[in-house]
């Protein structure tokens, strides 16, 4: 929908207006603060530092602060972060991907089946559970790209067959659905290193978070991100393997989701085969209070990374306030429906209609 | 009884899938007694060791098992179906894990009306006579709480968090109950904490919010669990806090990793519920039921059993030697 006006205009980097305002040369504080709220990630940034300035006050003093308090948010942040940059980008591009919940759960019970049950070597049940992750993508993608139905039906559908799969090849294994796994060696540091309070998951979402902002803001394949979601014909047309770009960015959810499987699974030392299933919604959730487009060609990681911190810092905070848990999904489905809307406005504004 | 089902066990363990396909194959015999066995999913990691227990008793018995699972994510309108299902085959006799008593209750009725003899397994002890069922093996859940709690006392706590994972799950809430009530009378007090329905399936956010729940109620000394993941979350929780040691820590359900747990120190008891007589008590009645109209009377009781430094060695061997008999691997 965006960039529909020409080829070039879909083939370049700077086709969506609020990423044009960024790079716009007006100047003075009117125009300063217009570049600033047009940003994609001005929707994230603003509910995340809203959510910790609430708790921050109501929660500071039973712990919230504290070292410890920082750490439990940053941690549920980092994990549903890994999950939520690829399941962004991919978004940009104008796909869903809802099979990345089932993905966690194959990849935790490939790990904990290869490792835990049969004794084999970390490498061997971690490049099982990638490989599986690969396949997933590739499929996702063949099909979505090859038949054009919703991949919201796609994944859905790969969701459940991932699920009965690994459920089944499980039983069949091992006659069991939850297998004990003991990290050793290298994998015990890369999935189950703590630094203090502070889990490994924190650097690689880190690493994560750069390394696709970069990708996504000034590499060739991240302007071809953009211009699929943006206008997927248009941007054919001009030359861009939208194909090509959409089954790489599903293999790339998967392997996300695989990773986030691993790491649980080694760091509780127990994989199950309903490990991760809330991703599907988590993962979502913070990409749109993040400022990611339902309908794709415009977001940030930046943003994504702002929306599972408000999700972390929501899901913990609640705890430090005493409330019923329960109130956790009450406060984040609120926010993602001002999120939505917040992000609709923006854009209309940003687009000056 | 665990030698007896040793050989199956060992071809089971290898056949795998294959078992699946037995029912089919086993339908030559026309005077084999057939067995509806309603209970939890295979995904639940309780159910595995049950499921074990009724297939090696119909193999060593030559019954025709029939083991229809509940959907938990649906469990009202799914123990319905499965157990109309069950009707609707017309076997010599229906086991029911009897977990929605207000839904499945009148199937009960329903069934024994229609000529089926009733069974109920694992949960349903308040209601099973009422509904005409000729028997319950399982175990009661407030039972369980009072011995964690008694368990937990008796090391020293004095102010006991008990974990719900399943938000309103009666079963659940019961054992929280049994052990608050254990509490009050030993002079100890108790809070329950019900996690997030989006977080049962996220072991690390699980280990987080009882590590957050834990710095917002100060005191807490011993902790509660009703299955293997959260205990292993509790104990990381527990760990991260740096209150190894000061935090005494018991849970249902055994795994390999509680079991190097409490040998490390690190958890105090676990419940052993034993599912696999669930499972294996629940085809050899229902037999004995179909053939000679016996039956033992009353409960069979299953649990809770307790598992801690005492008898930790003598259970490992056997969890290590048969998969799936006392937990999974």
């Amino acid at each position: 929908m965006i960039g529909k006006d020409g080829i070039s205009e879909a083939l370049s980097p700077n086709m969506n207006p609020a990423i044009d305002a960024r790079g716009a040369t007006e100047t003075g504080s009117a125009a300063a603060l217009r570049r600033i709220i047009l940003r994609p990630e001005i929707g994230g940034a603003i509910s995340a530092v809203i959510v910790f300035a609430f708790f921050a006050m109501a929660a500071g003093s039973s712990g919230f602060l504290s070292l410890l308090g920082t750490a439990y948010w940053l941690d549920t942040a980092s994990e549903l972060g890994i999950i939520a940059i690829p399941v962004g980008m991919l978004m940009i591009a104008g796909e869903f991907d809802l099979s990345v919940g089932a993905m966690v759960g194959a990849a935790s019970m490939i790990v904990a089946i290869c490792t835990g049950y049969f004794g084999l070597h970390p490498l061997i049940g971690v490049g099982l559970a990638f490989a599986t992750a690969v396949v997933l993508g590739l499929v996702n993608g063949m099909i979505v790209t090859k038949t054009k139905l919703p991949s919201f039906i796609v994944t859905l559908s790969t969701m459940f067959m991932t699920t009965g799969a690994i459920l089944g090849v499980s039983i069949a294994l091992t006659g069991s659905s939850s297998i004990s796994a003991v990290p050793t060696g290298l994998a015990s540091f890369v999935f189950a290193y703590k630094w203090n309070e502070f889990h490994i998951s924190l650097l690689h979402w880190s690493i994560l978070a750069g390394v696709a902002t970069w990708v996504l803001q000034s590499t060739r394949f991240g302007n071809w991100i953009y211009a699929t979601g943006g206008n997927v014909d248009t941007a054919r047309l001009a030359g861009v393997p939208t194909n090509r770009v959409k089954i790489i960015l599903f293999v790339f959810s998967a392997i996300g989701a695989a990773f986030v499987g691993a790491l649980q699974t080694y760091t509780f030392q127990n994989g199950s085969v309903t490990l991760g299933a809330q991703y599907v919604f988590s993962g979502i959730a913070a990409c749109v209070i993040g400022g990611v487009l339902l309908t794709g060609g415009y977001g940030s990681l930046v943003g994504t990374a702002f929306g599972a911190m408000t999700y972390g810092i929501v899901s913990m905070g609640v705890f430090f306030l005493g409330w019923n848990a329960d109130l956790t999904e009450l406060f984040i489905g609120g926010l993602l429906l001002m999120a939505v809307m917040a992000n609709n406005r923006l854009r209309r504004f940003a687009m000056g209609r | 009884m665990l030698k007896h089902s040793t050989t199956f066990l060992m071809s089971l363990a290898l056949l795998g899938a294959a078992t699946w396909g037995a029912t089919g194959l086993a339908s030559a015999e026309e005077n084999e007694i057939k067995v509806a066995f309603v209970s939890g999913p295979l995904n639940d990691s309780f159910f595995p060791p049950l499921y074990q227990g009724a297939q090696d008793a119909a193999k060593a018995l030559g019954v025709k098992l029939n083991y229809i699972p509940i959907d938990e994510a649906d469990i009202e309108a799914s123990s319905a179906r499965t157990m109309q299902a069950a009707i609707a085959q017309h076997p010599d006799v229906i086991v029911v894990g009897d977990f929605i008593t207000n839904v499945v209750d009148p199937f009960i009725k329903q069934a024994v009306a229609a000529g089926i003899p009733v069974y109920v397994n694992q949960s349903g002890q308040d209601s099973w006579e009422a509904v005409g069922a000729f028997g319950f093996v399982g175990q009661k859940g407030p039972d369980v709480g009072k011995v964690a709690a008694r368990k937990l006392q008796e090391a020293g706590s004095k102010n006991i968090l008990c974990v719900i994972n399943v938000p309103g799950n009666a079963y659940l809430q019961a054992i929280c109950k049994g052990l608050a009530d254990e509490a009050k009378t030993l002079g100890v007090t108790s809070v329950n904490l019900e996690l997030p329905t989006a977080d049962s399936t996220d072991q690390g956010k699980v280990a987080r919010d009882i590590g957050a729940f834990m710095q917002s109620h100060q005191g807490i000394d011993g902790i509660f669990t009703e299955n293997a993941a959260v205990g292993t979350a509790a104990t990381n929780a527990v760990d991260v806090a740096q209150l190894t040691g000061k935090v005494k820590i018991g849970t249902m359900e055994v795994s390999k990793v509680a079991l190097q747990q409490i040998k490390d120190g690190k958890m105090l008891f676990l419940i052993n519920e034993q599912p696999y007589l669930d499972g294996f008590y629940g085809v050899l009645f229902a037999y004995h039921y179909a053939k000679y109209g016996l039956a033992p009377v009353g409960v069979v009781s299953t649990g809770p059993s307790v598992i801690d430094k005492v008898n930790v060695d003598k259970i490992s061997t056997v969890f290590d030697t048969y998969p799936n008999v006392i937990g999974s691997k």
